[in-house]
């Protein structure tokens, strides 16, 4: 069990996460959007 | 951040914390279910040693097919199959997953914190690669045999392939996806989860390493998905990205590909530097010579990892400019790269040095990345990469990198902390045994291919000339050696699990991250719930 993370960490911890999950779906929407309209 | 609790004991444990403290469930549950980081780390360790025996058995089959020339055993397609899953498997399989079980394990412990960022999620990164490696491996079952284009995946052979290329392609989206978490995880940890008083500036340069090498992962296994992707739809759904018949380009394939390839060589070697960066200050009795140079230089390595890719495809036909700049770019790297050898000798230089078997690990990667480096600037020399491309002077330099280099350093790492993970010490002879015997197979096994490539022997073909005959043997022989010597591992880590004797915290004088200084070995199932103040 985790200690209690207090809510401003949780939000920064959150607030990382999908930064970072966006970052990747855009990098892959990125490399097919721009092959499949050149297709 | 957590406080502080002035009460913490010596653990790292709060005294009004101590109702919290218990040890894992019991039976398959525990393991099924584990969101604590140093389960999820040993979980990991296990996937990435089971891969490594599998993938090694498809190594010791190409290297029985070619201990003489003709056709011994294998059929070349069933031949090309093992070369490709070989590939794949260790550098998805076993590689990789070995570096995220150490991250897992060590990340919390040498920042501080209580666990990663998102526990849950780390428990699903891992079990993502249980289905991944059944498609991967149960591919050779299917009709039409495991695909047999190489680890890259070349187009046009891979569209014209039966469905195990389709149980690849799967197993890859699946592994990208199952590193992207993970690599999410490492670095949110990493950036909000520090202990008051750790500083970017005074973490571990594991820790450095792994947070460089997740945005890697980040940035460019996407890219991999996408080129996987369009194989998908070139193959099932009517496009034609990569099928020059419909008025594709399979080269655009090699850019794709190779965008994502060369970053990854760096995400399979830049742990390796984190781990060979804990292992010689703690044998050295020094600090780490040159502390923030290094975090730049693995920076640096980072950044220009981007641009090299041409490297990989000089023989397409790519104008002469661009063949200049990727040589040149390419070159470059072995600045920063230069800037880390020479710490680790600072670093040892004028150290107390004593050479157990961790240590014997740090400097037989350190004499021997430094030849697959140097093996890497030869390649880098576009005529002579005209030459030696696709030749087993390639196969020399990356096994030369990524086994002497990349494993090396996890069986260094393994030994290192294994007193600490498992509470007991490892047998030390034994330990030696199996350094001496892999650096002597290895070499055995790898250092006459840089011949046999200079002399002109492709890679990929199960037969080859008579010329070839001599080293081939002696390369089969080292092979054999190598392999065999890693039961040696196997046991010793297996026996110091159940029946080793005990450690003590400190196992190593010179270690000085928060798990040596901070935690009692065994370690508790639950380890800085309260965060340590770092000075």
């Amino acid at each position: 069990m985790q200690p209690r993370q207090d809510s401003a960490q949780r939000r920064r911890i959150w607030a990382t996460g999908l930064t970072l999950a966006f970052l990747a779906v855009a990098v892959y929407a990125v490399v097919l959007m721009k092959f499949f309209v050149a297709q | 951040m957590t406080t502080m609790n002035p009460a913490a004991d010596a653990h790292g444990h709060g005294h009004d914390q101590a109702h919290e403290h218990h040890g894992p469930p019991h039976g398959i549950t525990r393991w099924l279910y584990t969101t604590n980081h140093k389960d999820i780390g040993t979980m990991y360790l296990w996937f990435a040693c089971t891969m490594f025996f599998i993938g090694g058995t498809m190594a010791l089959g190409i290297r029985a097919e070619l201990f003489k020339p003709g056709l011994q055993f294998f059929d070349p397609q069933f031949f090309n199959s093992l070369t490709t899953v070989h590939g794949l498997v260790m550098v998805f399989g076993a590689i990789m997953p070995a570096f995220v079980g150490f991250a897992n394990w060590l990340v919390p412990l040498h920042i501080g914190a209580a666990d990663m960022a998102f526990p849950r999620l780390n428990n699903w990164s891992f079990w993502l690669l249980i289905p991944a490696a059944i498609l991967l491996v149960g591919s050779f079952f299917v009709p039409g045999g495991a695909a047999a284009s190489g680890w890259t995946l070349y187009p046009p052979l891979i569209i014209q392939q039966g469905m195990s290329v389709d149980m690849t392609i799967f197993a890859v989206h699946i592994l990208g996806a199952s590193s992207i978490m993970g690599s999410i995880n490492i670095i949110t940890t990493i950036l909000n989860m520090r202990a008051p008083g750790m500083t970017l500036m005074k973490m571990p340069l594991f820790v450095w390493t792994w947070l460089i090498t997740a945005y890697l992962l980040i940035a460019v296994m996407p890219v991999l998905a996408g080129a996987v992707t369009m194989l998908l739809t070139d193959r099932h759904f009517g496009t034609s990205f990569f099928n020059a018949a419909g008025g594709g380009d399979p080269t655009m394939f090699l850019h794709i590909f190779w965008f994502f390839g060369h970053p990854e060589v760096y995400i399979m070697i830049l742990p390796a530097f984190g781990i060979i960066s804990q292992i010689i200050p703690a044998f050295a009795r020094k600090p780490l010579f040159g502390y923030a140079s290094m975090v730049y230089a693995t920076a640096s390595i980072a950044i220009l990892s981007f641009i090299v890719w041409g490297h990989h495809m000089f023989t397409v036909g790519m104008p002469a400019a661009g063949n200049l700049f990727f040589m040149y770019a390419t070159m470059l790297i072995a600045v920063p790269t230069g800037v880390k050898i020479f710490n680790w000798i600072a670093t040892m230089w004028r150290g107390e040095m004593t050479f157990e078997t961790p240590m014997l690990f740090a400097v037989g990667f350190l004499c021997l990345f430094t030849i697959g480096g140097f093996s890497g600037l030869v390649l880098s020399i576009v005529p002579v990469d005209i030459t030696l491309h696709n030749t087993y002077y390639v196969v020399a330099h990356f096994h030369y990198v990524l086994v002497s280099g990349a494993l090396f350093a996890i069986m260094g790492g393994v030994y290192f902390w294994l007193p600490k993970w498992s509470g007991h010490m490892y047998n030390e002879g034994l330990g030696k045994l199996h350094f001496w015997l892999s650096m002597i197979g290895f070499n055995v096994a790898f250092f006459p291919q840089h011949f046999l490539g200079l002399a002109g022997m492709p890679r990929r073909i199960p037969d080859y000339a008579l010329q070839f005959a001599e080293w081939n043997m002696w390369s089969s022989i080292g092979a054999f050696v190598f392999g065999f010597s890693q039961l040696i591992f196997l046991y010793n880590v297996i026996s110091t699990i159940r029946s080793g004797k005990a450690a003590p915290q400190k196992q190593w004088d010179g270690a000085d991250s928060l798990e040596w200084t901070h935690l009692p070995t065994p370690m508790p199932y639950h380890t800085f719930e309260t965060a340590p103040v770092i000075k």
